[in-house]
């Protein structure tokens, strides 16, 4: 078992010439740990995921899964390792029913018949799509497609999970149950790379934050320390979620501001209220 | 995603400022060149012309071999093929059981792949230089209704958006566990079908909601649709309207009043 | 300028056999000009659906059963059909992205008024002024796919206010946008709003950018409409949102909290009011 499960070493890559997106990226991740990736619009977030698992080559530099070199090996053979989500459930599902859909990543891997209608069977009541299960993906609704893909990935199980912006599109429940399964792997040791644009997230779920900003990593550390750094938040189009917004507001007035929830906030101010008065 | 599939390359070139009507004289022209002759040397003279053309346009280099690429494949298969399956007269250079490979043969198959290719540079004229607006301004005023010529403006500018949803669709299977280059003819058409199916399914759904766009949009309005900047013809378009037509004069005149092209050499 | 009476909407059954449910089913809905109504629910609500009607495109396009009516500026859609409505009527589509298909900023904006037959000179006139009202005035030769991604939705909102029109529907405008691109959409919707008064309507499910902007929302369940009134009164009924799908500003969640464990009765829902609010209690 290699100490490091994700490793990117001076990693370029564009898709013209002489236009990189991506200008020496390095960085490590060792496995289990829940790492969030944050940037502006065609920062690269997604170019960058994309290595992880083949679908894109470095140009320069290298990666490596598991201690083994991405470039020799082919995206079919890197799924075992790595379940990469895409952004659009539209163009990631492309099975004839919702049973099929789901049982074509542990069919590649070639487990036993037996084995395969487990996980599906699993994955489909996981994801509370029993009733669906003999329908065409493409006649269900947004949110339901998108459960489709939480549970093709499910039914793999991998040891990575690559999540291209989750939440996206999702209403409120639906955001909850997708975060509250990506806990759920990270629960039973599974990395987590997810990128994403919601900053209330990033504070409640990540252990560790990366920036990507000019085709670099820009920052990278626990989220609390990230929103202290003014200047490159700005640069990098970022903004704190409001509770961390109003802890910095409150500090004249005594408040530590180190928690990063409503929870941890509201016990914060309710402590110095108490002993004001 | 999309721009990185665009045929339209912006640059201010004659060949962009040229109306869209005598870039479709001039493509239709040298495309039936092309097919009239069988003559080697007309047509690698047409497919070097064809490149000169997109130079002098500021195409970059890079984006022909991108083409060159793209063909690759099909010129192969003509050239291979051609000579096999059609050898014509001649004594056999090789044997092997009923095939036969004969000099006429792969002459044939070097003008055909060579007609393919200068075919697909000319075309290349007409796309890679034409604003699609404009495009579809010159169809109009050459007498298509509207909404037809916007239907032809949105193929050119979506065939490359489908496309890219067909490769993200199969990029989609291999992140779960497909291993493409392994296995038979048939396990590949297997794989190949549901994402032909995706893809159709996903464009389909784009269509239908760009058609909602459209109408709300105002495609349709009770009124005569008018235009920021209509396409006139100048001097220039003229001049090139004429050229063309006498060098396409002079190609028929060779072709067929001296006989000369009919044959591969 | 609107009013949604008694409206039921089906969309054509997928199978004969099988009757297709009612997405919108009895919903009544008025807006008032000038005002600016945030539409939230829980996905598969109707939101989109209602957006549909009010342009329109709803039965027209959609095919479907409709009962009830749709009026819009004393225009009624089941008697105006879309393309005679796009001076009304402005909607920008969710993932509005994927419909720019002109290879120019400038012709995208264009391309409508073309459409209305208006005059060059005209067009002309609307296209500086939209992009300059956009900040889009240093991108008009681009085309739209090199566009990022804040830049391509205010080209779309663009491309929809040009045409000038009396209601703009939006479909979550800030959806896949970074918090810089919302920064920026809803600054040019407010400046909209300050000069035209322009009536919008909005789907979204970004609470923090309702509770900023939005003079009254709309709670969409089950095809009609389950909870309306101001923003601060509804987003401090953490439950009942709760129940339909809509998440909650922070600041509200914070309120309510703290309401609860200190008898206070706070009602903040920005970053900037819970300062106010929470400074003059620690001050």
């Amino acid at each position: 078992m290699a100490e490091w499960i994700l490793e990117a070493s001076e990693l370029w890559f564009g898709y013209e010439e002489h236009q990189p997106i991506l200008r020496g990226v390095t960085l490590r991740v060792p496995a289990g740990q829940f790492v969030a990736l944050v940037g502006a619009n065609g920062s690269g977030k997604t170019t960058l995921l994309k290595q992880f698992n083949g679908l894109l080559r470095p140009q320069r530099g290298q990666v490596r899964v598991a201690g083994q070199d991405v470039a020799q090996r082919s995206v079919g053979e890197m799924a075992r390792q790595v379940g990469y989500l895409f952004q659009h459930p539209e163009q990631q599902i492309f099975s004839p029913t919702v049973w099929q859909e789901v049982a074509f990543g542990p069919r590649n891997l070639g487990l036993p018949s037996s084995e395969v209608e487990d996980r599906v069977r699993e994955a489909l009541a996981r994801f509370g799509l029993n009733g669906v299960a003999r329908l065409p993906p493409a006649v269900l609704g947004y949110g339901v497609r998108r459960r489709v893909t939480l549970a093709s990935l499910a039914a793999m199980d991998p040891p990575i999970l690559v999540l291209d912006e989750p939440t996206v599109g999702l209403d409120d429940a639906g955001l909850r149950e997708t975060m509250a399964w990506i806990g759920e792997r990270h629960a039973v040791g599974r990395t987590i790379v997810f990128a994403t644009h919601e900053m209330d997230l990033v504070a409640e779920y990540a252990e560790r934050v990366l920036v990507l900003h000019e085709g670099q990593i820009a920052a990278d550390g626990p989220p609390a320390d990230l929103f202290r750094q003014k200047e490159l938040l700005s640069r990098a189009s970022l903004i704190p979620p409001p509770v961390v917004l109003l802890a910095e507001a409150l500090r004249p007035y005594g408040l530590q501001g180190e928690g990063l929830s409503v929870d941890a906030l509201c016990d914060e101010v309710v402590a110095l209220v108490e002993r004001r008065s | 995603m999309s721009s990185r599939f665009d045929f339209f390359l912006a640059r201010d070139s004659w060949l962009h400022r040229l109306d869209p009507r005598v870039k479709l004289w001039l493509v239709g022209l040298a495309g039936l060149t092309g097919l009239i002759y069988k003559q080697i040397a007309v047509l690698a003279a047409l497919l070097v012309l064809a490149h000169l053309l997109l130079l002098s346009a500021q195409v970059p280099v890079a984006r022909m071999r991108w083409l060159w690429v793209r063909l690759g494949p099909l010129l192969g298969m003509i050239l291979v093929l051609q000579p096999l399956f059609a050898p014509g007269p001649g004594p056999a250079l090789i044997r092997l059981g009923f095939l036969r490979l004969t000099v006429s043969g792969l002459l044939d198959g070097v003008s055909f792949a060579l007609r393919a290719a200068a075919l697909a540079f000319v075309a290349a004229i007409l796309f890679l230089t034409t604003d699609p607006v404009r495009l579809v301004q010159g169809l109009v005023r050459l007498g298509l209704p509207y909404p037809w010529g916007l239907t032809v403006g949105l193929a050119i500018r979506y065939l490359p958006t489908t496309y890219g949803l067909f490769v993200t669709i199969s990029e989609a299977q291999q992140a779960r566990g497909w291993i493409v280059d392994q296995g038979g003819l048939g396990r590949r058409v297997r794989a190949y079908l549901p994402i032909l199916v995706a893809t159709v399914i996903a464009a389909l759904r784009l269509s239908n909601n760009l058609g909602l766009a459209l109408a709300a949009r105002g495609l349709g309005y009770p009124a005569r649709r008018t235009a920021l900047h209509d396409i006139r013809f100048t001097a220039s378009d003229w001049l090139v309207t004429a050229l063309v037509g006498l060098l396409f004069g002079a190609a028929v005149a060779v072709r067929y009043g001296l006989g000369f092209g009919a044959r591969p050499w | 300028m609107v009013v949604v009476e008694g409206v039921r909407f089906a969309y054509p059954p997928l199978s004969p056999e099988v009757p297709a449910p009612w997405v919108i089913d009895g919903l009544e809905l008025t807006v008032r000009a000038g005002e600016w109504l945030a539409v939230m629910g829980a996905s598969d609500s109707g939101k989109t659906t209602l957006c549909l009607l009010l342009a329109g495109l709803a039965p027209h396009l959609t095919g479907g059963e409709m009962t009830g009516r749709v009026v819009i500026a004393g225009r009624d859609t089941r008697h105006h059909p879309p393309p005679a409505l796009a001076d009304t009527v402005g909607l920008l589509f969710q993932e509005p992205e994927a419909q720019l298909f002109n290879p120019t900023v400038e012709a995208e904006v264009a391309w409508g008024l073309e459409n209305l037959g208006l005059p060059p000179a005209e067009i002309r006139a609307r296209v500086d002024e939209m992009l300059a009202l956009l900040g889009l005035d240093l991108v008009r030769y681009r085309a739209p796919g090199q566009l990022s991604g804040g830049e391509k939705k205010r080209l779309a909102i663009a491309a929809v206010l040009a045409m000038r029109p009396a209601l703009l529907v939006l479909d979550e405008p800030m959806g896949g946008l970074d918090p810089a691109g919302r920064a920026q959409v809803l600054a040019a919707l407010s400046d909209l709003r300050h000069r035209d008064s322009a009536t919008i309507v909005m789907t979204e499910s970004d609470p923090e950018a309702v509770a900023l902007f939005a003079d009254r929302m709309v709670v969409l369940g089950e095809g009609r409409v389950a909870l309306a009134g101001k923003p601060r009164d509804l987003f401090l009924q953490l439950d009942r949102l709760s129940a339909l799908g809509v998440a909650t500003p922070q600041m509200a969640r914070l309120a309510t909290a703290l309401n609860r464990r200190l008898g206070t009765d706070f009602d903040f829902l920005t970053v900037d009011e819970a300062k106010t609010a929470l400074g003059e209690c620690l001050g």
